[in-house]
């Protein structure tokens, strides 16, 4: 893959690594933190790219360790935004923030599986790769994570 | 399908986010080590500046140690000992650069430098062009200064805001070739200028910004940067026209808050396929300096000539020998164990107990970053500056495969006597109990220092 394909490629998936990385972090800032570095690794990483019909899901995988990296820095800094109110903040009207908080509101094991299918578009079996989980694994976690945020959407509403 | 609209869930990818991906792939090539360091250390040069304007700079507000760790006060001694003196300068169309310090530890040189437009009015991009030592090419791996704008009144958040005609920077270079006496260095600069009048097309320059970022923190930075523009002098289109169109056929060179130069969606669609789609919510905008035709023009190409003493950093550097480690389900061999007083480099080589898929993927599976720390497992006293990890396989020609476990960070505030390198051997996984496994049960080597 050539420096301009890759540069190429990694735009293409702007709005989906954002989006990732929105559901992860607390801030505009800590995203663009993740979305670079995860730009930085995957660019050294690249030789170790075996199948390039892979790369997205690759690249997925290298966003969630840099989303992983920013969220460790959280343990460490204080005074930090509650989740719900960093969201408020971050995230004016006219974006649904009440399904934004009932995402956040999911474990990750079910909300990245959700996203990554749903809102992302991967298949199952690249998302059990790209979270090194059992394609079984995926397919129950996205049915249940939709029942609970289903659920916390209609408690939010009652 | 659901019954969700996940895609409302999360807001467009803001201007912010969108500036440090399309930021990220231009510096893609260079090292990061310095850059979180630099932006601090540049922030305090700003305020530093901010308050000299002028009158003329003292060097030693923009020397070396300013921008790796923030001023001498925060230096080791070792690290104040490497500095060299290197001044040189040079100007051209109004742009005055001046290198103002160096450090080299054998493997990494350290350079930096002042830029001052002496006519501010006329806003110039001073971009980086080569370093060559010794007449050749050296790549670099960092820079704080990446086409820098003067006055910069567009940068907020990833760099510092400097907002006056003087600004400056430092660039770092990992060399692969062993030098020895005195180094003859050549740093070229390229100075660019807008063609046309610039407009500020953007809606950020319009939003309430109390209502779109109530975070203060974040906000100052956005009312900082929109108070730099209204008081640069540049155009600001109204909130009534962001038609970008309408600006080109006006003869003006449209920018947003970040500098990217904006595209009429026609004319970003005959630059296809070079340029990827804007992202998701984003309008077409690019910021490669090469490809500004007919936007920006090279008025002058500058070029510093310094010289550094190579054999200085001789004394400084310590580099231990290690044996080879077995492992369960392989052996780590110590390619490169380095200290120095401006880096902490470590570069290990796990290969897999035989050559199959399996043995490969377990390695993967078990060994994915490496910590150091002192021979006691405490954390080192590091200077304050940033570091970097890096792992995966490399594939010899032979078919001989390694898992590559790589760690550079900055040198150290005080030197101990040995240090502590481990790495966690448990699979990487959310579930909590496996993560406590993965920090408490590590392999510990000791590397003597002393």
């Amino acid at each position: 893959m050539t420096e301009q394909e890759f540069d190429s490629r990694v735009r293409q998936m702007e709005g989906k690594m954002y989006r990732i990385a929105r559901s992860m972090l607390r801030s505009e800032s800590d995203c663009g933190d993740a979305l670079q570095n995860a730009v930085f690794a995957a660019w050294r990483k690249l030789p170790s790219l075996r199948e390039e019909a892979q790369f997205e899901a690759w690249l997925m995988r290298i966003l969630l360790n840099a989303c992983r990296d920013v969220q460790r820095g959280y343990l460490r800094r204080k005074g930090e935004l509650p989740m719900e109110e960093a969201l408020h903040a971050a995230s004016a009207p006219p974006w649904d923030v009440d399904l934004q908080i009932a995402l956040q509101t999911l474990p990750e094991k079910f909300r990245l599986p959700i996203l990554l299918h749903h809102m992302n578009g991967l298949s199952v079996p690249v998302i059990a790769r790209v979270l090194r989980l059992p394609q079984s694994t995926v397919k129950g976690r996205i049915r249940e994570g939709l029942k609970k945020l289903r659920r916390l959407l209609e408690e939010e509403e009652g | 399908m659901n019954e969700f609209h996940f895609e409302n869930a999360f807001p467009l990818v803001p201007p912010v986010v969108h500036g440090r991906l399309e930021k990220a792939l231009e510096e893609k090539n260079m090292n990061r080590q310095y850059a979180k360091r630099s932006s601090v250390v540049l922030a305090v040069v700003m305020a530093l500046l901010l308050g000299v304007m002028g009158l003329a700079y003292a060097a030693t507000q923009t020397g070396i140690l300013n921008y790796l760790v923030g001023g001498e006060e925060n230096a080791s001694q070792a690290l104040k000992d490497s500095v060299q003196t290197v001044a040189a300068t040079a100007s051209g169309d109004d742009i005055q650069i001046d290198l103002t310090g160096a450090i080299y530890d054998g493997d990494r040189l350290a350079l930096s430098f002042t830029m001052e437009n002496k006519q501010p009015e006329n806003v110039a991009l001073v971009t980086l062009d080569t370093v060559t030592l010794n007449g050749k090419w050296v790549p670099i791996n960092f820079q704080s200064f990446q086409d820098q704008w003067l006055p910069d009144v567009f940068t907020v958040d990833v760099a510092p805001t400097i907002r006056n005609p003087l600004s400056g920077g430092m660039l770092s270079a990992a060399l692969q070739e062993d030098y020895t006496g005195i180094v003859q260095g050549e740093a070229t600069f390229v100075v660019s200028r807008p063609v046309k009048e610039m407009v500020v097309v953007d809606p950020w320059m319009w939003y309430d910004l109390e209502t779109v970022i109530p975070d203060a923190e974040w906000r100052k930075d956005y009312e900082d940067r929109k108070r730099a523009i209204e008081q640069s002098g540049l155009k600001i289109a109204d909130v009534f026209t962001m038609e970008v169109g309408y600006w080109l056929q006006e003869g003006y060179t449209p920018v947003d808050v970040s500098s990217l130069f904006l595209l009429d969606r026609a004319e970003y669609s005959d630059l296809a396929p070079f340029y990827a789609g804007p992202g998701y919510g984003e309008r077409p905008a690019f910021s490669n300096v090469t490809n500004r035709a007919g936007q920006m023009q090279v008025t002058e190409r500058i070029t510093l000539s310094f010289t550094f003493d190579a054999d200085a950093a001789k004394e400084s550097r310590i580099e231990p020998v290690l044996e080879d480690i077995p492992l369960e389900n392989g052996t780590v061999h110590f390619e490169k164990v380095v200290v120095t007083p401006l880096s902490t480099l470590i570069e290990i080589r796990i290969y897999p107990k035989d050559n199959t898929q399996e043995a490969k993927e377990a390695l993967m599976e078990c060994y994915d970053t490496a910590w150091l720390c002192n021979a006691n497992g405490e954390p080192l006293d590091y200077l304050d500056m940033e570091g970097e990890g890096w792992r995966g396989y490399r594939e010899e020609t032979d078919g001989e495969s390694y898992l590559v476990i790589e760690t550079s960070w900055g040198g150290m505030k005080t030197m101990p006597d040995a240090l502590g390198f481990s790495f966690p051997h448990a699979p990487e996984t959310d579930d909590p109990d496996v993560q406590r496994m993965r920090q408490e049960f590590t392999e510990k080597v000791v590397i003597p220092l002393k």
